[in-house]
């Protein structure tokens, strides 16, 4: 039954124009996608694995293909033979982990879950045209002068904000807050206005 | 000791940039809080027709506001369809653009001269204008648009906002509950405040300077100086220097033709012009009483020939006499105030504005009276003899509603913005413009 999955999984990915990948270490199938690799495992479950028992089995599926094969792929998929999906975990469970799920029925393959980019393996880097590396080295020199500006600023901020008492909450213009009286003219000096106004919000 | 705290960051700020604006019909005043008294120039501006003589002398405005434009007087030929007085009545008519461009060019000046003051810590000044307690909605709206404009192009308007006149007389003389009657050149406000203007209770009339100047100008024409009746300054000169407020009209024109030499009076208003009252000194109550009772019969001939014609206000669906005595202003005003606070509406009457500022020679003092003992008379009579009834008259009648608004830019709280029910905060820049 295990063969008959991996056949089924193989002729869908090379119909989708993938390269299959010889030797693959930690799954069970492996296809290159333009720059992209691509992990299968394959679980074969019995008619009578069906329930929790089956949902139990494809989750521990999920958890150790993560483990074995997290860094080495950049999408990784469960194949299952057509259990239903009340056999299965739930699809959330499958988007959190970033696995997809592959179905393998009498029709072919459907992906009922699509796999998540894992950004596990670093991608292989396009040769960059020398132009673009200049410029791009121009650009982080940049970025580099501006974050030591940035932090300039945050140092003295923080050296503004350590000198000078905390501001108090904006209290009304009048009594806490005063001139010394004689610089006031005349009709500013006590007048009620002052407290009377300051009471006054949108 | 007190007031040796130091103040706020924001409250410093303020000290040095809160600045009142009093649009006036005649003068419009204007300045910081910290020069302590505004500037003042003339509501008025002239509109230049191009011309290769002004460009020749340097001249390459459109138009000249405020004092400047009487030095232009000699060089422009047709003044008359040129010079233009923005207000009238205490209002700028909505759709009369070279009014508001008036006003827009004395604003602007204003700042201008104001900016050469300042620190580098400016960001713009905080604005308090001051209008008539009646000015219509798109006169608060046409303000804004101005110095939002102004602000746009010099960067001088933090936040603006405006209040009533009466309110920035109640500030600048220390009184949060009063009756502020404020009588400028085109009208004289009634104008309960309680914290707030009661704005229902406000009471408006179209009167003012302008009636004692046009019985002034009249009593100059009796006199036979038609050609001085006509001359504008002449006019203010003449009523100020002979203009008396009688005590009881009747009784001082009789006293006063009884004996013509107590209240005759010669005044000189130039080298070549000496006015002699003779015996037609009892003149002088009439120039004094028209803004406390023009309904008084003896102004009747007056009224008939077109002299006195003075318009009625609406306020809701009542109308207002023009003509209405103004202690009957006064109780007309109080009587729709909550009963709770009349009591103590009636004994902080103040009067502010130029009207009011009469003077009481020696030896007349048993016929003339200054305004406020006038008031009290009246409203003694009107509502009999023991209720107390105080008056007084503001402390700077010329300046006491600049110093109103300089007291709100500095203490109306930063983030109170403009509330329309209540009608007052602050219009902001980057928040409302």
């Amino acid at each position: 039954m295990e063969e008959r999955l991996k056949r089924a999984v193989k002729d869908y990915f090379l119909s989708r124009g993938c390269e299959e990948v010889e030797s693959p270490s930690g799954v069970d199938a492996a296809f290159r996608e333009g720059e992209r690799l691509i992990g299968v495992k394959v679980v074969s479950l019995d008619v009578s694995a069906v329930g929790l028992v089956a949902a139990k089995r494809v989750r521990e599926a999920i958890l150790e293909l993560l483990k074995e094969a997290g860094g080495l792929y950049d999408k990784l998929y469960i194949a299952i033979p057509e259990v239903g999906y009340r056999s299965l975990p739930l699809p959330s469970e499958f988007r959190r982990s970033g696995v997809g799920l592959l179905e393998v029925g009498d029709k072919g393959v459907v992906e009922r879950v699509a796999a998540r980019p894992l950004g596990g393996r670093p991608l292989p880097q396009p040769r960059a045209r020398p132009e673009f590396e200049a410029r791009v080295k121009a650009l982080e020199e940049r970025v580099a002068e501006l974050e030591r500006r940035i932090n300039e600023l945050y140092r003295l901020l923080e050296e503004l904000r350590s000198s000078k008492p905390p501001e108090a909450p904006r209290a009304p213009p009048s009594a806490p807050i005063e001139l010394e009286a004689e610089e006031l003219p005349e009709f500013v000096r006590g007048n009620p206005w002052l407290v009377e106004l300051s009471k006054r919000r949108g | 000791m007190p007031g040796q705290q130091l103040a706020s960051e924001e409250y410093r700020y303020r000290l040095k940039y809160a600045y009142g604006e009093d649009y006036g019909t005649r003068f419009f005043k204007y300045g910081t809080l910290r020069r302590g008294k505004p500037r003042v120039k003339s509501n008025v501006g002239l509109f230049i027709e191009e011309s290769y003589l002004l460009k020749f002398f340097g001249v390459d405005k459109r138009i000249v506001v405020g004092d400047e434009a009487i030095r232009y007087f000699a060089s422009v030929d047709t003044v008359g369809k040129n010079l233009v007085y923005p207000m009238s009545d205490g209002e700028v008519r909505r759709g009369d653009e070279r009014a508001w461009k008036i006003e827009e060019e004395l604003t602007r000046e204003g700042f201008e001269e104001f900016r050469k003051e300042v620190e580098s810590d400016f960001d713009g000044f905080y604005v308090t204008a001051a209008l008539s307690a009646i000015a219509p909605d798109y006169m608060y709206e046409r303000l804004l648009e101005i110095h939002a404009k102004i602000d746009r192009e010099l960067g001088v308007v933090k936040a603006f906002t405006v209040i009533p006149q009466p309110l920035a007389v109640a500030i600048a003389e220390k009184e949060l509950s009063c009756i502020v009657v404020e009588s400028g050149h085109g009208n004289t406000q009634v104008t309960p405040i309680h914290s707030y203007p009661i704005r229902e209770a406000v009471v408006a009339l179209y009167r003012g300077g302008a009636e004692a100047d046009a019985i002034a100008a009249e009593v100059l024409k009796d006199l036979g100086h038609s050609d001085l009746a006509s001359d504008e300054l002449a006019v203010r000169r003449f009523k100020e220097e002979v203009g008396l407020i009688p005590l009881e009209l009747d009784e001082a024109v009789r006293k006063a033709k009884e004996n013509p030499e107590r209240v005759r009076a010669r005044v000189k208003l130039s080298a070549l012009d000496v006015i002699d009252m003779e015996d037609k000194g009892w003149y002088r109550f009439l120039i004094g009483e028209v803004v406390f009772n023009p309904a008084h019969e003896i102004f009747e001939s007056y009224r008939k020939r077109g002299v006195l014609s003075i318009r009625d206000a609406r306020q809701g669906d009542e109308v207002i006499e023009g003509t209405l005595p103004l202690e009957e202003a006064v109780v007309k005003a109080v009587l729709k105030t909550p009963f709770s606070i009349r009591n103590t509406l009636l004994s902080k009457i103040i009067l502010s504005g130029g009207n009011f500022n009469w003077k009481v020679p020696k030896g007349l003092e048993d016929l003339a009276v200054d305004a406020p003992t006038k008031m009290r008379h009246c409203l003694s009579k009107r509502l009999g003899g023991d209720v107390n009834v105080s008056v007084r008259l503001t402390q700077d009648p010329q300046f006491s509603v600049w110093k109103g608004c300089v007291v709100w830019s500095l203490a109306l709280p930063d983030d109170y913005h403009w509330n329309e029910r209540r009608r007052e905060g602050w219009f902001k820049r980057g928040v409302h413009y």
